[in-house]
């Protein structure tokens, strides 16, 4: 795997926020708040093929189905449908909803086969239900209406969203509000707890799944993955610091997340982006880091997951920039289960480079049957399945070419 | 896993800067050019000695604890200090400061055997080497490190080379040099793939050693594993936000056996401490969250006791200044045990072993993967660490695999 620099678009704007991906017509639109545009720029040809006049202060956009998208501002209470194709736009002021985008970077998210974009306020625990079959919209609450803010919001698939809060809380929501499941980030172990203003506690700002793991980006914390199946946290990031560490990550495309640690706003001058695997040994970077030559604040990050090409904003940088993600070996799906259908613990050695090169694939716990759908193939594969702990634990092996 | 024990708390309007202990005692840098004798059983200050260099920011023993050097990344001078009687000799005779930009550690690394100590300075492929026992100090050019010297270790020795060191510089190279600076290797930082054009001044802010294994962290906010030998990365993970020191850099302790803690050298309320083991496959990490509002700051130094102790210096106004945990870890203590690779039971057989260390769901190693004969094997694991043992036979078609615990 490797990232590949294709090249950069000057969008002729100093403040770019939001943006998506158009997989259909592989281009991506981002908001260029200093003129009031929300452009298109094929990522094909590497130009812009589109521009709609959407106002000022407009922070956050996402496709909603496939010929429109939606877009909404920090500080005027509407939201604005744009036909991606004829740039028609359509406004509407109800409810009347303000973004509240600091620290805030996934604020809309869409489920395309129906039409439905959630959008948080960002200031409480409600999100605004945006509905791309009747242009109307209704607001939602999340396990009341109080309490930590959400900060985030990404489509999981099949009419559920996932969110994050300024406490530490992951819920899977569909687009009503109800809650099928949750999780909570905590510091442990630890001398104090977390309590106080939302400051002191831990900010989810960014998320990513594919495949039942979840991937989840802090403010003042570490980044973790989850084995969804289970909760389990599968691993934590080495250490972060304070203020403006926020991660952002993209969408998911074939075990990978693109990962952008946002700079100090000091004096750097390359923020570099990383692809992360979750098959790759503990979720290290899948390949030398891309080093962006420019400092400032990412906005927004994605893939077009059929071809691959990646890109990336800058608050206050004019420049979309595109790159290549590529994949060095295939994949195919593999299911797993435990003897007796209980929860095990799974390893995956990757046995391939011969003695004193083994590296460690995957290892994780899960519920059976597992099924991972991004494993490389062609890898000499020892599978380790733990059930139980302790005296009583159950250990099989087996070894295959995968 | 870390477990707190207990602060200790500067004076008024004072911090400490830099300790370092001998098992018994903590000798503790002040900022108002003194050094704070502390036991570490009691926490209690039995000692202080003055007028030692100000703006202090390292202190090594030497002499069996008997002396110790002290630097300063503000004054141009060195302190050997008989700690016994209290005596402090100020050398400013070609002395040079330590590197000043940030709350970076590592700025001298002696080795004991030797009795040299080599320091980073402010001037680009300056080394200043200091000869403990005649107190001579020395500035050597290592022109390899391609700018200013930021950070130093001592090697791990591999027996044919017990006399090195290894500087990290602000240019992202990482030079191994001898006593008067011979180069015998020099790596530098990637710089691909970019957006058109190389990343520059991408510092190396910490290093910890441990054969065949180099843990490096960088201002632009990433970690990597480098098998040493080979100059090549194995590991490459980002761990803070891309910037330039003195915000960004991540302190690392001295390491042994493969096992050192992190800090962050940016004020950072809740950032952990994260205990790192980077021997094996890929390493593993284990946070310990300071999350009791006392210790939004940066943290300066970390030192590691083969004793189980860690203690933390932190860059703080009030207090603590100096934080103190137990560790489960007791580096470079080994525990033998035997092993049989046998199948069917019974049956000793030759084959192959790995050695999983296994530090939680996730947080899995290969520790070791060696060839065993078909008489009992001894194998080396760590304290305070459980394991997973996979044994293959030679023909790889029969396996055994059991949990060793910790």
């Amino acid at each position: 795997m490797s990232l590949t620099w294709i090249n950069t678009i000057d969008t002729t704007s100093t403040t770019l926020m939001g943006a998506y991906t158009d997989e259909g017509n592989n281009r991506v639109g981002l908001i260029d708040q200093t003129n009031g545009y929300l452009r298109q720029f094929s990522l094909s040809s590497l130009t812009q093929v589109a521009s709609s006049s959407i106002g000022s202060n407009q922070v956050a956009c996402t496709l909603i189905n496939a010929a429109s998208a939606v877009v909404g501002g920090n500080s005027t209470s509407n939201f604005k449908f744009v036909e991606v194709l004829t740039g028609y736009t359509t406004t509407f002021t109800s409810p009347a909803t303000i973004i509240n985008n600091a620290e805030r970077y996934q604020m809309m998210a869409a489920d395309l086969a129906n039409s439905i974009c959630l959008c948080i306020s960002g200031n409480n625990r409600s999100l605004t239900r945006i509905n791309g079959n009747t242009f109307s919209a209704a607001t939602i609450t999340i396990d009341g209406n109080s309490g930590d803010p959400v900060m985030c919001v990404i489509f999981k698939g099949s009419g559920r969203f996932l969110i994050g809060t300024g406490g530490g809380h992951i819920y899977e929501i569909d687009s009503t509000g109800q809650i099928f499941k949750q999780f909570v980030i905590d510091r442990n172990p630890a001398i104090g707890t977390q309590s106080g203003s939302v400051a002191a506690k831990i900010l989810i700002t960014s998320l990513a799944y594919q495949d039942d793991f979840l991937i989840v980006g802090t403010n003042n914390d570490p980044l973790v993955v989850i084995d969804y199946t289970t909760g389990t946290v599968i691993h934590n990031s080495p250490i972060v610091g304070s203020g403006l560490t926020a991660n952002l990550f993209s969408n998911t495309a074939s075990g990978s997340v693109l990962l952008c640690r946002q700079d100090d706003g000091a004096t750097s001058t390359f923020c570099p982006v990383y692809e992360m695997s979750i098959y790759n040994y503990g979720f290290k970077s899948a390949s030398p880091p891309l080093y962006i030559n420019s400092p400032g604040h990412y906005t927004s990050v994605g893939i077009n997951t059929v071809t691959g090409v990646g890109w990336a904003v800058q608050e206050t940088i004019d420049e979309l920039r595109v790159f290549q993600l590529t994949t060095a070996s295939s994949v195919a799906p593999r299911t797993f289960s435990s003897p007796d259908g209980s929860d095990f613990r799974l390893i995956l050695l990757d046995m391939t480079d011969g003695q004193g090169h083994v590296k460690r694939l995957l290892d994780t716990y899960t519920t059976s049957p597992r099924t991972l759908n991004w494993l490389p193939t062609g890898r000499d594969i020892i599978e380790i399945i733990k059930v139980g702990d302790g005296a009583n634990a159950v250990w099989d092996a087996s070894r295959y070419t995968s | 896993m870390l477990n707190y024990l207990t602060d200790i708390a500067a004076s008024a309007s004072v911090t400490y800067r830099a300790v370092d202990s001998d098992f018994t005692y903590i000798y503790a840098a002040v900022s108002n050019s003194t050094i704070d004798v502390i036991e570490l059983k009691t926490t209690k200050k039995v000692k202080t000695i003055s007028g030692i260099l100000s703006g202090p920011n390292t202190i090594t023993l030497f002499g069996n604890g008997a002396s110790a050097v002290i630097t300063s990344s503000t004054t141009a001078a060195v302190n050997f200090v008989d700690l016994v009687n209290s005596r402090v000799v100020n050398v400013t005779s070609g002395a040079l400061a330590t590197y000043s930009n940030g709350f970076t550690s590592q700025h001298m690394a002696v080795n004991q055997t030797a009795g040299i100590g080599l320091s980073t300075t402010n001037s680009s492929n300056t080394i200043l080497k200091s000869t403990l026992n005649t107190r001579v100090l020395t500035s050597l050019t290592a022109s390899s490190l391609n700018g200013t010297p930021t950070c130093i270790i001592t090697k791990q020795s591999t027996g044919a080379d017990p006399t090195r060191w290894i500087v990290g510089s602000a240019t992202g190279r990482i030079v191994e040099i001898d006593q008067n600076a011979g180069i015998y290797k020099t790596i530098s930082l990637p710089t691909t793939p970019n957006s058109g054009s190389a990343p520059a001044n991408e510092a190396i802010i910490g290093i910890a050693h441990y054969p065949p294994n180099l843990l490096v962290t960088t201002s632009h906010g990433m970690m990597h594993v480098y098998d040493y030998d080979s100059a090549s990365i194995t590991y490459t993970t980002p761990i803070r936000q891309s910037g330039s020191i003195p915000y960004n850099g991540i302190v690392l302790s001295n390491c042994s056996s493969g096992y050192c803690i992190a800090g962050t050298c940016m004020s950072a309320s809740n950032s952990p401490l994260q205990e790192i083991d980077f021997t094996g496959s890929n390493p593993t990490f284990t946070p310990f969250y300071n999350s009791d509002g006392n210790t939004n700051s940066s943290v300066r130094q970390v030192l590691v006791l083969p004793t189980g102790y860690a203690i933390a210096v932190f860059e703080t106004f009030s207090f603590p200044s100096i934080r103190i945990y137990k560790t489960s870890r007791v580096p470079a203590q080994f525990n033998i045990e035997p092993f049989e690779l046998h199948q069917p039971e019974g049956f000793r057989i030759s084959g192959r072993l790995l050695l999983i260390r296994d530090e939680g769901i996730g947080q899995t190693s290969i520790e070791s993967d060696t060839s065993v004969s078909n008489i009992e094997n001894p194998i080396v694991v760590k304290n305070g660490v459980k394991y997973i043992a996979l044994a293959l036979a030679d023909t790889e078609t029969k396996w055994d695999i059991r949990e060793l615990l910790e």
